[in-house]
């Protein structure tokens, strides 16, 4: 009887390991990395043949044109890589037909951990985030249905959704589930700063004096280690006459998100110019000249961001060589 | 647009599984069947026009919908359908949803219109809730409930639009719209006709004038009108 319990427990073991193992393989997002410190992973993907393949295919869709309604446009036109995939010296981007955004592109790092998404947290899935600029008009203007009829009918594309996922058959989910688990896979946690954090490397005097600057007044919003708290916040911005956009509230109609836009993670920050959710300042110096000027401040302002207080012209050197820490 | 000249319905019959009781179960198919109707009219899609209280003339052009966590319940308990939500479109007459079976004898049926926020946070999903059928709003909360679509004409109003789209499925704009429908004959039947009176949208008190609100495309707008959609589903 105990034998035969054990025996059982014993296969079942087996089997239950089997399964675990066949998890990890079948399951996208399985490879996605979980640096120390980090808080646990919020992208969960889905189920898939070879989660390496569903991240090629994202990529190959992430820089391909074919997904815009006329072949112009692809992710990487306004996520460029080498700008931590943020659009640089563009306040607002272009789309086909030069239709011009309404919002500066953001970069893309860390959104495995990030709990919503775009400037105003419209959307609760990094799967389904894409959706977005692929039917938007001022973006890619596309039609579902004909984007697949190109994706079906080009040379290779089947083949790589049968390699990713064990069929040819290419549906939108897919073709989303592959771009978000691309874009899921572009993390940042190996920059100056963190090897730091590691002692892997020291940061300089005036780096470390940037980071306590920056713990002080900075960090309540642009939390450690992501660089941001995922909340929503008015950071004192007057209105922009030229682009009026009142924020979160066009997403929960709640008066409390007038003026609220997401908390961006600071990461690879001296890339990705210029800054705010329209792209009006171009340095950084802009921005701590922003936060330090807090006589002009609206009333909509975050009582964080009213806390900071003028900052002296040697406090604003040392956070930004502290911030150029984060590449 | 070319006028369609039958009634427009979907049959449905839904697989039920034992949630809880013992149900006394026969092998015959329950079937849904949706019917859109105006005061008492079957409603032919882009053609027939109506005429409101409120004065207007209307069509429709489209009515789909979401339908979630059907059940049907007797004295011996309650059964329950998959969780995944079906996708009804009433414009389609020709779509016919054929699932597999079961029971009758039933007193009451009870569904949802629309998706709850397990299916909009959890990534896109095959079959129903694809994005390609056109029901997700990229831009707010998820996915689209129901739509109501058609033209409108009323005295100084030229010919337009209407489309009422509901969705939303966060407090304090939760949208999903719980219907439950007592069944008066539950004598042996294999078809449950649910009725969708287009009329109670438009006419019901207090009065609504779509000439006002032609368009309805975001969750607080449609957290007003969810007590006259509900009012919508009958069964005869």
């Amino acid at each position: 009887m105990f034998a035969s319990s054990r025996g059982l427990a014993l296969a079942f073991l087996v089997v239950a390991a089997i399964v675990v193992a066949r998890r990890a393989d079948d399951h996208d997002s399985a490879r996605i990395p979980q640096p120390p410190g980090f808080p646990a992973r919020v992208y969960r993907g889905g189920p898939c043949i070879s989660d390496s393949a569903v991240e090629a295919l994202g990529a190959m869709l992430f820089e391909d044109p074919i997904l815009s309604v006329d072949s112009s446009t692809s992710c990487e036109s306004c996520h460029q890589p080498f700008a931590a995939f943020a659009h640089i010296d563009h306040a607002l981007s272009h789309g086909v037909e030069g239709r011009i955004g309404r919002r500066n592109v953001p970069a893309l790092q860390n959104h495995a951990w990030q709990t919503s998404f775009m400037w105003d947290g419209s959307i609760a899935n990094l799967d389904m985030q894409s959706l977005s600029p692929i039917t938007g008009h001022e973006e890619m203007s596309e039609n579902l249905d004909h984007l697949l009829q190109k994706l079906n009918t080009h040379p290779t594309y089947p083949q790589c959704f049968a390699v990713a996922f064990g069929s040819d058959t290419i549906t939108i989910p897919r073709v989303l589930r592959a771009l978000g688990r691309f874009v899921a896979g572009l993390v940042s946690s190996n920059s100056r700063y963190d090897r730091a954090m590691r002692g892997e490397d020291t940061l300089t005097e005036n780096e470390q004096r940037g980071l306590r600057h920056f713990r002080r007044h900075c960090a309540s919003c642009h939390t450690e280690p992501l660089f941001t708290n995922n909340g929503f916040a008015s950071n004192g911005l007057q209105p922009n006459p030229a682009f009026p956009d009142s924020g979160r509230i066009l997403v929960t109609h709640d008066a409390q998100d007038l003026f609220r836009f997401r908390v961006p993670s600071l990461r690879n920050i001296m890339r990705t110019h210029p800054y705010m959710h329209d792209g009006r300042f171009k340095r950084l110096r802009d921005v701590l000249a922003h936060y330090s000027n807090t006589a002009a401040l609206p009333d909509h302002t975050d009582p964080r961001v009213r806390a900071i207080g003028p900052l002296t012209d040697v406090e604003r050197k040392d956070i930004i060589a502290f911030l150029m820490t984060l590449e | 647009m070319k006028p369609r000249t039958f009634a427009p319905f979907i049959l449905l019959s839904i697989t039920l599984f034992v949630m809880e009781g013992a149900f006394c179960f026969s092998q015959q198919a329950l079937n849904l069947r949706f019917q859109p109707t105006y005061r008492g009219k079957p409603v032919v899609f882009d053609s027939t026009l109506f005429e409101t209280s409120s004065g207007a003339s209307i069509t429709v052009s489209m009515l789909k919908f979401y339908v979630s966590g059907l059940s049907a319940a007797s004295s011996n308990g309650t059964i329950t359908s998959a969780v995944d939500p079906l996708l009804i479109d009433l414009s389609e007459p020709e779509a016919e949803v054929t699932l597999e079976a079961l029971p009758n004898q039933v007193d009451v049926i009870a569904f949802t219109i629309g998706v709850d926020s397990m299916f909009n946070e959890s990534g896109p999903r095959e079959g129903a809730l694809d994005p390609r059928n056109g029901m997700y709003w990229t831009w707010a909360t998820g996915y689209i409930f129901l739509k109501l679509e058609g033209t409108l004409e009323a005295p100084g109003i030229p010919r337009r639009v209407y489309e009422i789209h509901v969705g939303g499925y966060k407090a304090p704009y939760r949208n999903l719209i719980d219907v439950t429908l007592p069944i008066a004959d539950h004598n042996k039947r294999d078809t449950i006709i649910v009725d969708i009176a287009i009329d109670q949208f438009f006419d019901a008190t207090p009065s609504f004038d779509i000439t006002k609100r032609p368009s309805i495309t975001d969750a607080r707008q449609a957290s007003d009108i969810i007590d006259r959609l509900r009012g919508m589903f009958h069964v005869r």
